[in-house]
C-alpha cells in the first residue's frame, strides 16, 4: 500500500494528469500566479532569496557533514556541530521553500511539465525527511540506527530512488551522473578499510595548497574518465538500447567500469581530504547520503531551466 | 577589449560550448553546487569573526579546517565561471550585472589582503575572544555582505532584459558602464 503510493506519487503519469494537473492549472490561473507573472522584479528578487538561502543551507550542512566524513571542525563532537548547524538548516530550509513557491508561481504549467522539477521536488521530500529523521538521530546516538532512522531512511530513499528510476533515463547523461556520484560516495566511506591510514597520513602531510589542488585535480580527471567511459561506448549502442534493457543496463561493462572509476575517485579523494580520525561507518555514510541528497535538489533546481 | 570578446565569441570551441546541452548544463549545475560549498563555508568563518557563532572555538582552529574547503570551493567557482564566460563572451562583456558582480568580487579580495596582512598580525591575542575587536569583525561584516552581494549580481545576470544595452541612451552612465556597441543593441 506504501509503496503504490510512493510508487504514484514519485512519477506515475495517470496519477498526475488526474490528480495534481488541475491543481497546478487552478494555481495557475489564480490571482497569486498573476500577481507574481505581472510584477517584474518578483521573480529575480525570490530567485537572489532563493540562491542566498542555499548557500546558508551548503554552508550548515557542508560544516556538519564534513565534520563526520572528513576534514571538518575538530573542535566540536559530529553531534555538538549538528545541533549548532540545525537552527541554520531549518530556516534557511523555510527560505528555500518560500521563494521556490513564489519563483514556481511565475511559472506554473512550465515547471508542472518539466521532469526536473518533479526530481527536484522528490529529492527536497527526501532530503528533508533524511536529514530530519536519519542523519539527525544516527548522529545523535553515535552511528546507532534507532525504529525513527530506520523509518526515514526506508522511506526517503524509496521516494527518492523510485523518482530518480521513472524521471529519468540513459540519455542526457543523468543516470551516469547519479551512478557517478553515488559510486564516488561509496568510494569516499568504504575507503578507510581498503587503505592503511599510516601511509595515507604520509600522503596527506604535502602542504595543503599543494596537496588539495593535486587530488582535486585527479579526482576531476577520474570522474570525467569515468563519464567517457560510460559514453564512448553509449554511442556505438543505439541511444534506446540503454533504455530498453532495463535493470541489465547496470551490469553492461561500460557501465560497470564507470562504476569503478568512480569508486576509486571516491577513495583518491579520502586520501586527499579525509579525516584522521573515522567516524562509524553508519554516520560517514548518513553524511554522505545527506549531502548527496540536498546536491541533487540543487542540481535538479538548476536543471529545470534547461527542459 | 570588445574586439577580443568577437573574436572569443567566434571560437569554435566557444561556439560549441554554449551550444552543448550536456557540458553547458553540467557547468552550470556544477557552478551552483559550489557556491553551497565558497558561499556557504565563508559565510560560517565569517560568522565567527563577528562573534555569532562558535564562539567558544577559537578563530584559528575554524579557519584552519573550514579555509581548505572554501579554497577548493573558490577555485572549481573560477574554473567554471571562466568556462561559462568562454561561452558566451560578448553577452556577458556587456551585461551590466556581470561588471558589478567582478567589482564586487575584487573589493572582496583586497577585503581579504586587508585581513590578511593588517588584522591578522596580531590574531593571537584575539584568537580565543568570543567577540574579535571592531577591525576583524568589520572586515568580517564587510565579506559576509560582499559575498552575499557577488551571489545576487551574479543571478541577476540571468535577468540581463531589465537593463541592457537596447534600453540604454546612448551616452548614458550605464551605456558607457556597459561598454555598448556604437550601433545600439546587440
Amino acid at each position: 500500500m506504501l509503496f503504490e503510493f510512493l510508487y504514484n506519487f514519485a512519477g506515475s503519469a495517470d496519477f498526475y494528469s488526474s490528480n495534481v494537473e488541475p491543481l497546478f492549472r487552478a494555481v495557475d490561473q489564480g490571482p497569486a500566479a498573476s500577481f507574481v507573472k505581472e510584477a517584474w522584479y518578483f521573480t529575480p528578487f525570490a530567485g537572489c532569496v532563493h540562491l542566498i538561502a542555499l548557500s546558508f543551507l551548503g554552508g550548515a550542512l557542508l560544516l556538519a557533514d564534513m565534520r563526520v566524513v572528513g576534514p571538518g571542525i575538530t573542535a566540536k563532537t559530529p553531534a555538538e556541530l549538528n545541533r549548532k548547524m540545525t537552527p541554520f538548516l531549518i530556516v534557511s530550509a523555510i527560505a528555500l521553500v518560500i521563494s521556490g513557491v513564489l519563483l514556481g508561481l511565475g511559472e506554473v504549467m512550465r515547471i508542472y511539465n518539466s521532469p526536473p522539477f518533479w526530481l527536484k521536488m522528490a529529492g527536497l521530500a527526501s532530503a528533508l525527511i533524511f536529514t530530519f529523521t536519519t542523519r539527525d538521530s544516527v548522529i545523535r546516538n553515535n552511528g546507532k540506527f534507532t525504529p525513527i532512522a530506520l523509518v526515514g531512511l526506508v522511506a526517503s530513499m524509496l521516494i527518492f530512488w523510485l523518482s530518480w528510476i521513472e524521471l529519468t533515463d540513459w540519455r542526457f547523461a543523468a543516470r551516469q551522473a547519479y551512478l557517478i556520484l553515488i559510486f564516488l560516495l561509496v568510494g569516499f566511506i568504504t575507503a578507510p578499510m581498503f587503505l592503511k591510514t599510516i601511509r595515507v597520513e604520509r600522503l596527506r602531510q604535502l602542504p595543503v595548497y599543494l596537496s588539495l589542488p593535486g587530488f582535486l585535480t585527479v579526482v576531476v580527471l577520474l570522474i570525467a574518465g569515468a563519464f567517457l567511459l560510460a559514453r564512448i561506448d553509449y554511442q556505438y549502442l543505439h541511444e534506446l538500447d540503454l533504455n530498453a534493457m532495463g535493470l541489465l543496463a547496470f551490469v553492461h561493462p561500460s557501465i560497470l567500469a564507470m562504476m569503478l572509476v568512480s569508486f576509486i575517485a571516491g577513495m583518491v579523494s579520502w586520501i586527499g581530504i579525509g579525516a584522521a580520525e573515522t567516524q562509524p561507518l553508519s554516520m560517514r555514510f548518513v553524511s554522505l547520503m545527506s549531502m548527496f541528497l540536498w546536491f541533487s535538489v540543487a542540481i535538479s533546481g538548476r536543471w529545470i531551466a534547461f527542459w | 577589449m570588445r574586439d577580443l570578446m568577437l573574436w572569443l565569441d567566434g571560437q569554435q570551441l566557444s561556439i560549441a560550448l554554449r551550444e552543448s546541452f550536456l557540458v553547458w548544463s553540467a557547468l552550470e549545475a556544477s557552478h551552483i553546487m559550489t557556491l553551497m560549498l565558497f558561499v556557504g563555508t565563508i559565510v560560517m568563518v565569517d560568522l565567527r569573526i563577528l562573534g555569532v557563532l562558535f564562539t567558544g572555538t577559537p578563530v584559528s582552529a575554524i579557519e584552519k579546517r573550514v579555509l581548505p574547503m572554501t579554497m577548493i570551493g573558490f577555485a572549481v567557482l573560477i574554473i567554471t565561471g571562466v568556462l561559462l564566460f568562454y561561452a558566451k563572451p560578448l553577452t556577458y562583456y556587456n551585461n551590466m550585472y556581470f561588471r558589478l558582480k567582478l567589482i564586487v568580487i575584487g573589493l572582496a579580495m583586497i577585503n581579504i589582503m586587508v585581513f590578511h596582512f593588517r588584522v591578522q598580525r596580531n590574531q593571537d591575542a584575539w584568537d580565543n575572544a568570543a567577540k574579535p575587536p571592531a577591525s576583524a569583525r568589520v572586515i568580517a561584516g564587510l565579506s559576509l555582505s560582499s559575498w552575499l552581494l557577488v551571489v545576487i549580481f551574479g543571478r541577476l545576470i540571468a535577468y540581463g532584459d531589465w537593463f541592457h544595452c537596447a534600453t540604454f541612451e546612448e551616452g548614458d552612465l550605464l551605456y558607457m558602464f556597459s561598454d555598448c556597441p556604437q550601433l545600439g543593441g546587440h
